[in-house]
């Protein structure tokens, strides 16, 4: 989909949480340059960077409901249009919705817009105080 | 430690707990060199204990630990609906206490599991599924699917320690001839690159591919039919056919199974049951941290159930709305201990984010997001390098954690929930 009153044209993708065992390894400090690089990341479908002008290492904002990211898009080694996956950690968790009467969020199938940006990536500081301002004054 | 400075440990970076990780001391007690641990292990044991450590706050204040200790126990004392989360990375001794600081409190407690492996685990730990232990995966699986998992991600050694490389008792000609690994995901993980059979699935297809399953067991449907919904006829006929000829199967199922399954976890059920009439197959769920399975078997032997619990004089109650989102998401909480977890990284943000409305304490080794929303955070020693303990590894099988450096600095989370115990 692309909406014509957007400047950078917007994509519907689904988003698939994995693991990546290089952000793993930095897992213990989570406000570290290395595991926010290993965490705010998009991996795309090869024929979709190109559909979407994206190239490998640009930044994108990821879009679901009420949640806005920047990331860092990568091209994958594996076809799989319409599919991005993202590492699981605080960004893939900004974009899901809650979790149904299972208590399971929807951590594979999340529904997001992406399109291209020149802003900076996210800061993990930065998303928990923007959410906890909403959390504090709604 | 031995005369070259070298101490044999157990490593708490996965539910493998891999008992052979040798580490090398200076003189001054820090780690220099990891032996034997895979790439997450070495760099658990080299960074956790240096960087980011979290310190005695409240309010974002810097206090003593016996002041945040005081708060702790005043907010807890005072509240009427606390909710305690996490445990996962604790020793079964801190478990226990922090299932009897629930009860104590009459307070609902719940872990990970409930965002993830619960289901396979409340299958598991009651016996209505059947399982086995890693060993026996090393010394008679024949046929290991890895559905949804990506253990060369999430748990490195898994493969070349237990379920893949290694030789077994009955496995003796090793991984070229004697095993058929075969993986299940919706992409080519590292994990599929390395398996013999790769099963490529469309996402939430496990369902589908479950059902296919189940008829082309009985007969029902051959391989042809399978056809357009991305698996080739003629392979599925093939994963039909190695799963009914195993000699010994072991499913390690992933969040990916889980995750996809949910409602219909029933289903899987089935498939177990029914593989069972033809080939003894068994299921391992891939537990991510490293006591998880410990924590489920902790609060099942207390309660009856291996999470989503609630407390109250004396009385268990449980249910999805004690799970920690549904909790959160109700805002039916009016304090919250989160013990060694970061639920505002892992479960979603919009719903963890209501821990800053409220009166919360965290214990943790280090800062992380969650401690950044924190009224209290209390430091705690990293349980298998500053405090020992046990745990289970993610077959139920117990270990021991060692801690071979010391650090006067932080007590262990089981001191910690001793004080706040006899404080409430
Ligand atoms: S596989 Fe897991 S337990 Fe073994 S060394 Fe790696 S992180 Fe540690």
């Amino acid at each position: 989909m692309v909406s014509k009153f957007m400047i950078e044209p917007e994509y519907d993708v689904t988003v698939v949480t994995v693991r990546d065992i290089f952000q793993s390894m930095y897992a213990g400090d989570k406000f570290g340059a290395d595991y926010q690089n290993h965490s705010a990341v998009i991996i795309f479908d090869e024929s979709d960077m190109r559909k979407m002008s994206m190239a490998d290492g640009g930044r994108v904002k990821v879009k679901s409901s009420g949640c806005e990211v920047v990331l860092t898009a990568r091209k994958s080694e594996d076809a799989h249009p319409g599919i991005a996956f993202m590492p699981n950690s605080i960004y893939a968790n900004a974009l899901i919705e809650g979790a149904d009467d299972t208590g399971i969020p929807e951590y594979k199938q999340i529904g997001v817009t992406v399109s291209r940006t020149t802003n900076e990536l996210t800061g993990v500081r930065q998303l928990v105080e923007l959410q906890k301002n909403v959390e504090l004054h709604v | 430690m031995d005369a070259n400075n070298v101490a044999r440990v157990t490593c708490p970076a996965c539910a493998c707990l891999c008992r052979d990780v040798d580490l090398e001391f200076d003189d001054r007690g820090d780690i220099v060199h990891t032996y034997n641990a895979c790439r997450k292990g070495a760099a658990f044991f080299m960074g956790s204990y240096r960087e980011n450590r979290a310190l005695p706050k409240i309010e974002g204040k810097p206090v003593s630990i016996d002041d945040a200790v005081k708060s702790t126990v005043e907010i807890l004392s005072n509240a009427k609906n606390p909710v305690i989360f996490g445990l996962d990375t604790s020793s079964l001794e801190t478990q226990v206490l922090g299932v009897g600081l629930a009860r104590k409190l009459n307070a609902a407690i719940d872990d990970t599991s409930s965002l993830c492996q619960g289901l396979v685990l409340e299958r598991i730990i009651p016996g209505s599924m059947k399982t086995c232990t890693l060993d026996d995966v090393r010394d008679y699986s024949d046929v290991m699917v890895y559905w949804g998992s990506d253990p060369a991600n999430s748990h490195p050694r898994h493969m070349s320690k237990f379920s893949y490389f290694p030789r077994g008792k009955k496995r003796q000609k090793g991984w070229e001839t004697d095993r058929m690994p075969i993986c299940i995901d919706v992409r080519k993980s590292n994990t599929a690159g390395v398996c013999k059979k790769f099963y490529k699935i469309e996402p939430k297809g496990d369902e589908g591919l479950i059902n296919d399953l189940l008829l082309s067991l009985d007969g029902k449907i051959g391989g042809k039919e399978i056809g357009g919904k991305g698996i080739d006829g003629k392979e599925f006929a093939k994963l039909t056919n190695i799963l009914k000829k195993a000699e010994h199967c072991t499913i390690f199922s992933g969040l990916g199974l889980v995750y996809s399954l949910k409602n219909s976890i029933k289903l899987f059920d089935a498939l177990i049951e029914k593989l069972n009439e033809y080939a003894p197959t068994h299921v391992i769920p891939m537990v991510g941290h490293y006591n998880m399975r410990g924590m489920t078997q902790t609060l099942y032997d207390a309660s009856g159930y291996i999470n989503k619990v609630r407390f109250s004089d004396g009385e268990v109650d449980h249910g999805s709305q004690y799970s920690i989102t549904s909790t959160l998401q109700g805002k039916e909480a009016d304090a919250a201990l989160i013990i060694g977890a970061d639920p505002v990284s892992s479960i979603p943000l919009k719903t963890s984010i209501s821990l800053a409305g409220i009166p919360t304490i965290t214990i943790d080794a280090h800062e992380t997001p969650t401690t950044m929303i924190s009224r209290v955070v209390i430091p705690a020693a990293i349980t298998g390098i500053e405090a020992g303990g046990e745990a289970l590894r993610m077959d139920g099988v117990k270990h021991e954690l060692s801690a071979p450096r010391e650090n006067k600095e932080v007590l262990s989370d089981a001191e910690l929930l001793k004080r706040i115990l006899e404080g409430v």
